[in-house]
């Protein structure tokens, strides 16, 4: 096989069909963080100085990518984070023993939530401390 | 007719989220199914039959033909014939009963027994939408609206209160009666978690309310989870020489279905599923209060309030003082300066749909798993003293379906 000729670097962006761009928009806000970028013909750009995420006006196919992370510096952060999402009524799964091992056995520990439109969403901090 | 026993069998830990390991419904029925195998240390060649209880595997993970993953538990069970049964949170109940009649019928003599579901595949609303098949989906949801479960029993909870004056703080005790309980099962979902009758009581930012009167605490969790049992004849105990007073047997059981509306049913009397158990005590020849536990369905605490009084532990309108009183409490969690009560039927000693979980298609099973453990004196922390005979009540949908089971052992 060929070696490829090159590494691919960060996330650029990426797009996701929602319902409702605009209000998904605000969610990621409230809950992420991520401010509006810019507005395209069907949706919206949202981002931060590590991410960009276009979400366009579609039918939302969360079991098509299962899931995303992100990484988080550390557990405090984690923590505070948790805090929040819960403070807005983010949809966290397992209530009450959110944050735990990315894996059995996993050193990373993260906390998973969805979105309105169901995609599933991970803040994880690697080796846990 | 052929007599049915328990010969053993096995669970999950309801606070896992499987997703999360990378397993799907698949391992849930094998991982439950080798349980039961080990437990009762049977050949697995003997295991002529097997039934898989679920509720909608199809739309929480788009697998289906589950009868299919019994030969994956042992390659002995290829080739037998399986079935899988559904009627919605009673779909475990029913794929025990399926068992328990092919060995009635003298059919087999040995089947295996799985209830499984993997919930954690999906958001709460679409989990909730999923859930609506529950109920008279096309006709209901428009009604009711997203969350269709939450709103039905709380529109049930709002009936009783009219109909007998209780209050949201009286729907509480059966809340924290059941979180008390999981404390002392090492497998329940909610185990490490402390829910005081204050908390239980009222709205908060930590218990919102739902649909009023209800609150997060007041309903069962979203699980992962599969429990599984092995029914066996006499016949069969008798070949391996195994005591059959010593062994647990279903004395009895009904089984009843309404039809599915809320509002073409008789709440909160609900006069169809009280003839399940009528049906089950009548054929056991004991009264409700010949019982000395109960694993009953509590998908929201207005429905262990409303299963007393169909079950015969209360009269109508007495639900709440039955759970009041403590009678319903383990004697390990009651105040222990309320000393022996007159009455003590212990219900959901693991904590019951509310605080063990509520895997739907696996919680008939599970029931039954639990009433083995008790009858079997196996229950740990959580074991009723003396337990001889037992009930249990596992319904689907708005009271829909309902199987009452006694059991018994000598």
């Amino acid at each position: 096989m060929a070696e490829v000729p090159f590494t691919l670097g960060v996330v650029g962006h990426f797009g996701l069909a929602v319902r409702d761009p605009k209000k998904s928009a605000k969610w990621f806000e409230r809950a992420l963080g991520l401010k509006k970028e810019f507005e395209f013909g069907s949706g919206v750009a949202i981002g931060n100085n590590n991410v960009t995420i276009a979400l366009f006006e579609g039918k939302p196919s969360p079991e098509a990518i299962d899931h995303m992370s992100f990484h988080l510096p550390n557990m405090a952060t984690l923590r505070k984070a948790l805090v929040h999402l819960k403070s807005i009524e983010v949809d966290l799964e397992d209530p009450g023993d959110e944050i735990g091992p990315e894996g059995p056995g996993s050193p990373h520990m993260g906390l998973w939530f969805h979105d309105p439109d169901g995609y599933r969403w991970e803040l994880s901090v690697q080796g846990g401390k | 007719m052929n007599e049915v026993y328990i010969l053993g069998g096995g669970r999950t830990d309801f606070k896992r989220n499987l997703k999360k390991e990378g397993k799907t419904i698949r391992h849930l029925i094998i991982e439950a199914g080798k349980k039961a195998i080990d437990d009762t240390k049977i050949d697995p060649a003997e295991i002529q039959a097997g039934t898989v209880g679920n509720f909608n595997a199809g739309q929480f993970t788009k697998q289906l033909q589950l009868g299919a993953f019994i030969p994956e538990i042992d390659a002995k069970l290829r080739g037998i014939p399986t079935m899988h049964t559904e009627a919605a949170c009673a779909s475990g109940a029913l794929s025990v009963l399926l068992g328990a009649q092919w060995i009635m019928g003298g059919f087999h003599d040995v089947v295996l027994v799985v209830g499984a579901e993997q919930q954690k595949t999906m958001s709460s609303l679409d989990g909730s939408d999923v859930l609506g098949a529950a109920a008279d989906y096309h006709n209901e949801k428009p009604e009711y609206g997203d969350f269709m479960f939450p709103k039905l029993f709380g529109r049930i909870a709002q009936i009783y209160i009219e109909k007998y004056g209780a209050s949201e703080a009286d729907l509480a005790q059966v809340a924290w009666k059941n979180y008390a309980h999981a404390k002392l099962n090492p497998l329940a979902q909610m185990r490490d978690a402390d829910l005081t009758l204050d908390c239980a009581s009222q709205v908060s930012d930590k218990n919102p309310s739902v649909a009023p009167p209800l609150k997060v605490s007041d309903c069962s969790q979203i699980t992962d989870g599969a429990a599984s049992v092995i029914l066996v004849s006499g016949k069969y105990l008798d070949k391996i020489g195994r005591d059959k007073n010593k062994t647990m047997r279903l004395l009895g059981y009904g089984h009843t279905t309404d039809y599915l509306p809320l509002d073409k049913k008789d709440a909160p009397t609900f006069s169809t599923a009280r003839k399940a158990a009528e049906k089950a005590f009548l054929m056991a020849n004991l009264k409700p209060r010949d019982m000395q536990g109960a694993e009953v369905h509590d998908c929201f605490s207005i429905t262990e309030i409303v299963a007393y009084e169909i079950l015969g532990l209360a009269e109508p309108g007495k639900g709440v003082e039955l759970v009041k009183s403590g009678a319903t409490t383990l004697s390990q969690v009651r105040n222990q300066k309320s000393g022996k009560l007159p009455f003590e039927i212990p219900v959901n000693a693991g904590g019951g749909l509310i605080a063990d979980g509520h895997p739907v298609g696996a919680t008939g099973v599970r029931q039954v798993f639990e009433a083995y453990q008790q009858l079997t004196e196996q229950a740990g922390a959580r074991q009723i003293e003396n337990a001889k005979k037992f009930l249990t009540f596992n319904m689907g949908g708005s009271l829909t379906t309902s199987v009452a089971m006694v059991w018994g052992r000598e």
